[in-house]
C-alpha cells in the first residue's frame, strides 16, 4: 500500500462561486486529504462540474477560500498536479489526431516550441499507454476507439502531466457496465499508487457500491460522508428534490426509485387508443417481412372519437 | 501548350502577383486547418469584410491601403475576442456584429467621401495591381506565421482540439486564442489584393476541407493544406491571366472545382470499400432472417 503525503489535496472553505456574477455554488466546505477516493453525486445543474472547473481555475471563486494541493487557486490559472480528464460527450472524435498525439498533447506547456515531439517524450507516451491497457494503439485515430479506451487515452494525458490529483468529469457516463468496471479497476490501481481521486457521476448506485466517500451536491453540499452515512432518503431527497428508497443489503446500499412507474408491455393492459395521445400527428408504424420498418402518415383514425378493431391503446 | 504557362511570366507584374499568390495560398491553406477544426470559417469572411471599413476610412484620411486594413482587422479581432470572452457571446454573433458594423463603415464612407480606392479590385482581387510593397507585406505577415506556426504549434493544436483541458494543463488558451486571432487578422490583410474583400472566406476554408478528405494526422492535414492552397493559388493566377477574370474568382473557383472532384472521388472509393467489406458475409434471405425470430 502506496504512503499519501500529509495534507489536503482539495480544501474549500466557504466557497461560493460560477461563472461572472453569478454564483453557482454557495458556502461549500470541503476537504479532501491526500490520497482519498471520493465522488460527487447531484442532480444535473447542481455544480458538480463547476466545482471541477473551479478547481482547476476554470471558474469564478466570489468568496470564500481555496486550496489545491496545498496552494491557492487563482481564476485563470491552472494549479499544479492536477490531472483532468473531460466527458467524453464534448469531444470532437473526428479531430485528425492519432492517441499518442492526444497523449503527447498533455505536456505541450513545458515541451521545448518546436513542432514535434522528441524521442522521450513518444517513449514516456507509449509506456503510460501500454501501462493503461493501450498497447500498440498509439498510431489509431481517436474515433476508432471504444468508449473505455478513450477514458484510458485521456487519463494516459492526465497522467502524462505527473499529477497528484485526478479530477475526472462523469467517467461512467456513456459506457457499458463492463467498461465501467475495467475504468474503475485502473482508477482503484492509480489510487493505490498515490493519486487523490475526485468524480462526478450520476450514477448513485456506482458511487455506493465502489467509493469510500460520497458527497452530494445541490448548489451547496446536502450531505458528505461514506454511502452508508450519506445515502438515506431525506439527504437524496434534499440533494434531488425527490423521494427515493434506500435498500441495505450485507454491505451494501442500493437507491431505487420510491414510486416506480409501471409499464406493461401487451396490448391486454391498454385501455386508451395510442392515436388519441397524437391526435395531430397520427402515424403508423409497420414491420414488414423485408424487416424493413416503415412510418406512414394515416387519416385521423379516431377523430370521430370512436374506437375501431386494431387501435393499439394505451392504460391512463 | 507550354506558352499557356510562360507567356504569363513576361510581364513583370504576374511574376509578382505568382509569387504573392504562392505565399498567400501557403499561409491561407495552413490558416484554414485551424479555421476548420475550430468551426470558425465565418472568421475569415467577417475580417475580411472589415478590411473594407479600414480601407475606406484610411484611405479617405490619406493614409495608405494596409495601414487602414490592419488596423480595421485587429480592431475587429480584438473586439470579437474580448466581446466573445467577456459576454458569453458566441462567436458566429459576435464576428457578425462587429465585423458587418466595418463593412457598413466602409460602404458608409465610399458613398460619402470621394476616393481613388478601386472598389472591384478591392472586393474580388487583382493581379494588375500587386506592387512591391503588397510582396513585402505578404513575405513579413508569412514570415511571422510561420514563427508562430512553429513555436506554438503543440499549443495551438492542445487548445484547438480541448481549450478547456489545455488551460488544465498549463497553456495560456487567453494568449493562444489572441495570438490566433490577430495571425488570422494580418493573414486576411496580406491576401487582400490578390483574393479580394469578398473571396477570402473561401480561401481559408477550403484548403482544409479537402485535405481532410484524404488524411488522417494533424501533420499531414497540415501539409496538404498548405500545398492545396498554393497549387489553387497557382491554377486560379493562371486562369485569372488568360481568362481576363479577377484573381479572386479564379483561384477560389479553382478550390472549390478540387473539392468537389476530391469528395466525390473519397465517396465512390468509400462505398466500394463497403461494398468489399460486406461481400464475403452472406446476405440471409429476409424470410429466413423472420422464421429465426420466430424459431427462437
Amino acid at each position: 500500500m502506496t504512503r499519501h503525503p500529509a495534507g489536503a489535496a482539495v480544501e474549500l472553505r466557504d466557497v461560493t462561486a460560477g461563472y461572472g456574477g453569478e454564483s453557482v455554488l454557495r458556502g461549500l466546505s470541503v476537504r479532501l486529504e491526500r490520497g482519498e477516493f471520493a465522488g460527487i453525486v447531484g442532480p444535473s445543474g447542481s455544480g458538480k462540474t463547476t466545482l471541477l472547473r473551479l478547481l482547476t481555475g476554470r471558474a469564478d471563486r466570489h468568496q470564500g477560500h481555496l486550496e489545491v494541493l496545498g496552494s491557492p487557486v487563482r481564476s485563470g490559472r491552472a494549479p499544479h498536479g492536477v490531472g483532468y480528464v473531460p466527458q467524453l460527450e464534448g469531444v470532437d472524435w473526428d479531430f485528425p489526431v492519432t492517441v499518442e498525439q492526444v497523449v503527447l498533447l498533455g505536456d505541450s506547456a513545458s515541451s521545448p516550441p518546436v513542432p514535434w515531439f522528441s524521442r522521450a517524450e513518444k517513449r514516456q507516451a507509449r509506456e503510460l499507454l501500454d501501462r493503461l491497457g493501450l498497447a500498440g494503439m498509439h498510431g489509431k485515430r481517436i474515433r476508432e476507439l471504444s468508449g473505455g479506451q478513450r477514458q484510458r487515452m485521456f487519463l494516459a494525458r492526465a497522467l502524462l502531466r505527473k499529477c497528484e490529483l485526478l479530477l475526472l468529469d462523469e467517467p461512467t457516463s456513456g459506457v457499458d457496465l463492463a467498461t465501467r468496471g475495467d475504468v474503475l479497476r485502473l482508477l482503484g490501481e492509480l489510487h493505490h499508487l498515490g493519486l487523490t481521486v475526485l468524480l462526478t457521476t450520476h450514477d448513485l448506485n456506482f458511487v455506493a457500491a465502489h467509493l469510500p466517500r460520497i458527497v452530494c451536491l445541490n448548489g451547496v453540499v446536502t450531505a458528505d460522508g461514506s454511502p452508508r452515512e450519506v445515502l438515506t432518503p431525506g439527504a437524496l431527497e434534499r440533494t434531488y428534490g425527490a423521494p427515493m428508497r434506500v435498500l441495505h443489503d450485507e454491505d451494501r446500499v442500493v437507491v431505487v426509485d420510491a414510486d416506480p412507474i409501471r409499464l406493461h408491455a401487451g396490448p391486454d393492459h391498454l385501455e386508451a387508443p395510442v392515436a388519441d395521445l397524437h391526435r395531430d400527428a397520427p402515424v403508423d408504424v409497420r414491420v414488414d417481412a423485408s424487416l424493413d420498418v416503415r412510418v406512414d402518415g394515416v387519416p385521423d383514425v379516431s377523430a370521430d372519437g370512436d374506437r375501431h378493431p386494431g387501435d393499439p391503446t394505451v392504460r391512463r | 501548350m507550354i506558352e499557356l504557362v510562360t507567356e504569363p511570366f513576361q510581364y513583370a507584374f504576374f511574376g509578382r502577383a505568382m509569387l504573392a499568390g504562392v505565399l498567400i495560398g501557403a499561409m491561407c491553406g495552413a490558416l484554414s486547418v485551424f479555421v476548420v477544426l475550430r468551426r470558425m470559417s465565418y472568421i475569415g469572411h467577417g475580417l475580411a469584410h472589415s478590411v473594407l471599413g479600414g480601407v475606406a476610412v484610411g484611405v479617405a484620411f490619406g493614409a495608405d491601403l494596409y495601414i487602414g486594413a490592419i488596423a480595421a482587422t485587429v480592431v475587429s479581432a480584438l473586439l470579437i475576442d474580448r466581446v466573445t470572452r467577456r459576454r458569453g457571446l458566441h462567436a458566429d454573433a459576435a464576428i457578425g456584429i462587429v465585423t458587418t458594423a466595418m463593412f457598413a463603415i466602409g460602404v458608409a464612407v465610399l458613398a460619402i467621401i470621394p476616393t481613388r480606392v478601386n472598389t472591384e479590385a478591392l472586393l474580388f482581387g487583382n493581379i494588375l495591381g500587386v506592387n512591391r510593397v503588397d510582396l513585402w507585406v505578404a513575405a513579413g505577415v508569412g514570415g511571422a506565421f510561420t514563427v508562430v506556426l512553429f513555436t506554438l504549434y503543440k499549443r495551438l493544436v492542445f487548445t484547438t482540439f480541448d481549450a478547456e483541458v489545455a488551460g488544465v494543463h498549463g497553456v495560456r488558451t487567453g494568449v493562444i486564442e489572441l495570438v490566433f486571432s490577430l495571425s488570422t487578422a494580418a493573414v486576411v490583410v496580406a491576401s487582400v489584393r490578390v483574393l479580394g474583400v469578398l473571396l477570402i472566406a473561401a480561401a481559408v476554408v477550403i484548403p482544409a476541407a479537402i485535405a481532410r478528405l484524404l488524411t488522417r494526422s494533424f501533420g499531414a492535414t497540415l501539409a496538404m493544406a498548405t500545398a492545396i492552397g498554393v497549387a489553387t493559388s497557382v491554377i486560379g493566377l493562371f486562369a485569372s491571366f488568360h481568362l481576363n477574370v479577377p484573381s479572386g474568382p479564379t483561384i477560389v473557383l479553382s478550390g472549390a472545382l478540387l473539392f468537389a472532384v476530391v469528395f466525390v472521388v473519397t465517396a465512390v472509393l468509400t462505398r466500394r470499400q463497403l461494398v468489399r467489406a460486406r461481400r464475403p458475409e452472406a446476405v440471409v434471405p429476409a424470410d429466413d432472417m423472420l422464421q429465426s425470430v420466430r424459431n427462437n
